[in-house]
């Protein structure tokens, strides 16, 4: 397997390589259907209605992940299965407005939603984390308008957001 | 990062500041790394820059960009699509040991 330097600009024209990069080898994912029978419940169960229904729903996904974290920790693979469960649990809605199809919860709650999930596989509470607070930069940096626009495309979508900024 | 241009059919933040239908250009992300660097071109405007790392980035639906106007200080964020040219993920080989036993010692 050839490994070769790949040269990136970093916006300022300067050129950097990047290390341990392959450009041969594809992306690995996990595949989602491996969860097929919990999708199922969950979809049958519909997302929970109270505070206490929503650490549950987290207990539970914890219950899930944990069970194979470190073997799914060192395949290494991109974790498009995983995501998949914490969609079809309800857990990205957590904070959305109900409205549009969210949990409603504050904070306060979704950060007990992330250690539940991070008690079972730390990764993916971390994942679940950053996508609480990507999903809500529209809520801090932007005005009514655009707050209401991105909620209702984010949550009525079941999205999952990634992200950075820089400083 | 490859400079193919595509459409975004998103909503931006973008367009509140511009009032026009947004084009992205780039993107990547992490912290440590410089601010995306974003021109205006015609009536579009291009994000272009490179960033270390992007939690979660590579299984995302949206991404976030954020940069900085060339000839302003002004930061602009927007959403994007994850799944689009103008976005492309490095694939790193991480290694599964990087300790030897000696390190251990």
């Amino acid at each position: 397997m050839a490994t070769q330097t790949v040269i990136s600009s970093d916006g300022n024209g300067v050129k950097r390589p990047h290390a341990l990069v392959s450009s041969d080898t594809p992306r690995e994912y996990s595949d989602p259907s491996v969860y097929d029978i919990y999708h199922q419940k969950f979809n049958s169960d519909g997302n929970p209605t109270s505070t206490e229904g929503w650490l549950e729903r987290a207990r539970t996904v914890s219950q899930i992940l944990g069970e194979d974290a470190p073997a799914r920790d060192i395949a290494n693979l991109s974790p498009k299965a995983e995501v998949s469960l914490l969609k079809s649990a309800g857990l990205l809605k957590v904070l959305g407005p109900q409205k549009y199809g969210g949990g409603g919860q504050t904070w306060d709650v979704a950060y007990k939603v992330i250690r539940e999930v991070a008690k079972g596989d730390g990764s993916l509470g971390m994942l679940l984390g950053y996508h609480l607070l990507w999903s809500t930069t529209a809520n801090v940096v932007g005005n009514e308008e655009q707050k209401e626009r991105f909620q209702k495309l984010i949550i009525e979508n079941n999205y999952f957001v990634g992200g950075k900024s820089s400083k | 990062v490859k400079r193919d241009t595509c459409d975004i059919h998103l909503p931006s933040l973008v367009d509140f500041f511009t009032q026009m239908e947004t084009n992205v250009v780039a993107g990547a992300v992490n912290p440590r790394d410089n601010d995306l660097k974003i021109k205006e071109e015609g009536d579009k405007l291009i994000f272009d820059g490179a960033k270390n790392f992007n939690t979660g980035g590579v299984v995302s639906d949206l991404t976030v960009l954020e940069g900085v106007l060339e000839g302003t200080e002004d930061h602009i964020f927007t959403f994007v699509q994850t799944d689009q040219p103008g976005i492309q993920f490095a694939v790193r080989k991480i290694p599964q040991n990087p300790y030897t036993d000696a390190d251990i010692k």
